[in-house]
């Protein structure tokens, strides 16, 4: 019995093996992550997931990482920290993986930061925003995505243009979101702008109105949603619903999906940070929009081109090296200064990423336009927000 | 507290409430008549949920008329569980066991179809956006045409189990199974039609969340639990306790969000579980009834 399960498993495998090696030869250079395949991730992670396997086949079809073929393992966290603790010790231990990249969140990333320290592995993490992972003495660990605090710099700066004084943020309580209402704290003054609210609503939450009656009688100027996609969307939404009028409203993370366009509507007028658009000059970035656009059918998203960069990084260092020694890729990889199609890719000492940038997206008649900073800009930004009495 | 803001905060418990109400009476009524909790009870909700998704994101129709086709589907998804799954375990004393064993696996079954069918990401369905607003009071669209209809579906089952002679089968194997056997009733075919009753609540209220919410294949046992939770504050079996049980929850979530923290509100549901566990086993209808 044993035999007949195992046989078609080898053969499935060998498959495997055999039609990454087409164009490359040798045994396989395994690399291993976890991607939130469900739960409240998945919608952005999904996009950070096909970015790996753009790259894989791109690489494969240059014939491979040091001659030898690649390949991708990953299993589905769940959007849950300890289930990618799990995985990452199984892909290391078990799967026995020669590299590793990073998953999705700063919440699962800091927590999987932990595993890869522990085994020596070295991690690029390109959605881990959150510094404060690589502020604590790691020396494996290192950040591939802009550094939370730069998020809403291009929301604040336009709020301060336009002389808004009061501000209202929500976050999801977990690494990144925190970390974004944090960092905004401390430079809100600067812009001249004083929070009067800013509260944390537990992951998955759904309904907002309780916060949101909170919010309308303070009526703040801008309104920040420190949010992933399903929040930041039900925030907004019942904003509308709960009559909360701002001049301005900005999301982290899930205004930069496509998805958010769901709303309809209700989704003009809102900003969302990206930190890519299709359209910069960044090094080969034409190529890289054209090429994600034939193999998956849409357009890549910010998380798309973090995730390609990250392997162009960790590419770069493995070639400069000509090993897969983690100590010697690690030491590259702290020193490289290099452009990606992500922007320029630099972290510091600490392993705090000190090169990529941030900009900002309006949603404008259904559509995502980049409107800040000018260098970069699609279109402008439309100031301030109508009431949604006079909205459709 | 301005006056305003408490009127407004009632309102939104109140609306939430109507649905949890809905989302309630299902498990209660499975519960009652058959004495099994049905674990696949908020992924049914899901189910339905993401239907009427699909269909409104091909179609763009009003959600409200595809609540017939969610109840529908979950109808005959209920139906031929109880027929073809639940009605074949023995029924002896572990029946109660065999029966949440198997309610588990349908779960399983309805979460993994729905992944591979939809995906695994947050969906909704914005059809009715914004407010109505009297005076200061801001009445949201979604929630107060989820709440009439939801009043409208329990109204219209109280009926049925009060005023017609299957409901009144019903009622009668949930109250006494075997003087209902003696009297004639068929229990298989009660418990059928109960079972696939209950999936169908579960499915109106599925379509009602979707259009207030977003919701993902992974998060029917959240639903689950709630439900639960409602059931069990008012009362297991208790018609009008579930729907006490249903709005207490909604204000005491709203009014926890809106002085405590969002947090804390999260997991009101639990702690009022708790407390009335301890103080109240027989459920908010139980301290009337004495």
């Amino acid at each position: 019995m044993m035999k007949r399960i195992r046989y078609p498993l080898f053969l499935g495998v060998a498959l495997l093996v055999f039609a990454g090696s087409a164009l490359a030869a040798g045994s396989p250079i395994l690399i291993g992550t976890s991607v939130s395949l469900s739960g409240n991730y998945a919608a952005s992670a999904k996009y950070g997931l096909e970015g790996y396997q753009l790259f894989v086949d791109q690489i494969n079809q240059r014939g491979g990482l040091m001659g030898r073929p690649v390949r991708l393992i990953y299993y589905d966290d769940r959007s849950d920290a300890n289930t990618g603790v799990q995985l990452y010790e199984k892909l290391i231990t078990a799967d026995k993986v020669d590299l590793i990249v990073g998953p999705y969140s700063s919440g699962v990333t800091s927590a999987v930061s932990t595993v890869a320290e522990k085994h020596k592995m070295t991690m690029i993490g390109p959605e881990a925003a959150d510094a404060k992972i690589y502020m604590r003495g790691y020396k494996y660990n290192f950040q591939g995505q802009t550094q939370a605090g730069r998020y809403m710099i291009g929301a604040l700066s336009l709020a301060k243009a336009n002389g808004y004084k009061t501000m209202a943020m929500l976050a999801e309580d977990t690494a990144f979101p925190k970390a974004v209402s944090s960092e905004v704290a401390k430079v809100a003054k600067e812009y001249g702008l004083t929070i009067v609210f800013n509260q944390t609503y537990p992951k998955g939450a759904s309904d907002f109105s309780a916060l949101l009656t909170k919010v309308k009688q303070l009526n703040p100027d801008v309104v920040l949603a420190n949010s992933y996609l399903p929040d930041g969307q039900g925030i907004i939404r019942q904003c509308r619903e709960q009559g909360v009028d701002a001049k301005l409203y900005a999301v982290a993370v899930g205004a930069a999906e496509p998805e958010f366009g769901n709303l309809g509507a209700t989704a003009n007028y809102v900003f969302g940070a990206t930190q890519w658009a299709a359209n910069m000059k960044t090094k080969g970035n034409a190529a890289f929009v054209k090429a994600y656009k034939e193999k998956f059918g849409r357009n890549p998203d910010y998380h798309s081109a973090a995730n390609f960069a990250s392997l162009q990084v960790l590419e770069a260092a493995v070639t400069e090296t000509g090993s897969i020694d983690q100590d010697k890729i690690a030491a590259a990889i702290s020193k490289l200064d290099m452009d990606t199609v992500y922007g320029h890719f630099k972290v510091d000492a600490r392993g705090v990423q000190v090169g990529y940038a941030s900009s900002l997206l309006q949603w404008q008649g259904g559509r995502q336009l980049v409107v800040w900073p000018d260098a970069v800009r699609e279109g402008k930004p439309i100031l301030p927000t109508p009431p949604w009495s006079e909205r459709k | 507290m301005d006056f305003n803001i408490f009127l407004q905060l009632v309102i939104n418990g109140l609306l939430v409430g109507g649905v949890y109400g809905l989302m309630s009476l299902g498990i209660n009524l499975v519960w009652g008549v058959m004495g099994v909790i049905n674990l696949a009870h908020g992924d049914l909700i899901m189910a339905a949920g993401f239907l009427v998704f699909s269909l409104f994101s091909r179609w763009h129709m009003n959600p409200m008329l595809l609540l017939p086709v969610g109840m529908a589907m979950t109808f005959l998804v209920g139906m031929l569980s109880q027929r073809f799954l639940l009605g074949r375990l023995p029924q002896d004393r572990g029946a109660i066991k065999t029966s949440l064993l198997m309610t588990f696996g349908i779960s399983y079954v309805v979460i993994n179809t729905a992944q591979l069918l939809w995906g695994n990401e947050f969906q909704t369905v914005t059809f009715f956006s914004g407010s109505w607003s009297l005076g200061e009071l801001e009445f949201a669209k979604a929630r107060t045409v989820a709440f009439l209809a939801a009043s409208a579906i329990t109204a219209a089952l109280w009926l049925f189990l009060h005023g017609t002679r299957y409901g009144r089968a019903i009622r009668a194997v949930s109250q006494n199974r075997d003087g209902a056997a003696v009297c004639g009733v068929d229990q298989g075919r009660v418990q059928v039609a109960s079972f696939g009753l209950g999936a169908g609540l579960a499915g109106a209220a599925g379509v009602l969340l979707v259009m207030i919410f977003a919701i993902s294949p992974a998060m029917g046992s959240g639903y689950t639990i709630r439900s639960f939770a409602v059931t069990v504050i008012g009362g297991l079996g208790s018609f009008p306790g579930a729907l006490l049980g249903a709005m207490i929850l909604g204000l005491a979530e709203v009014f926890t969000g809106y002085m405590v923290s969002a947090q804390i509100a999260n997991g009101v549901a639990f702690i009022l579980f708790l407390v009335v566990l301890l103080l109240f086993p027989q459920g908010l209808s139980g301290v009337f009834r004495r």
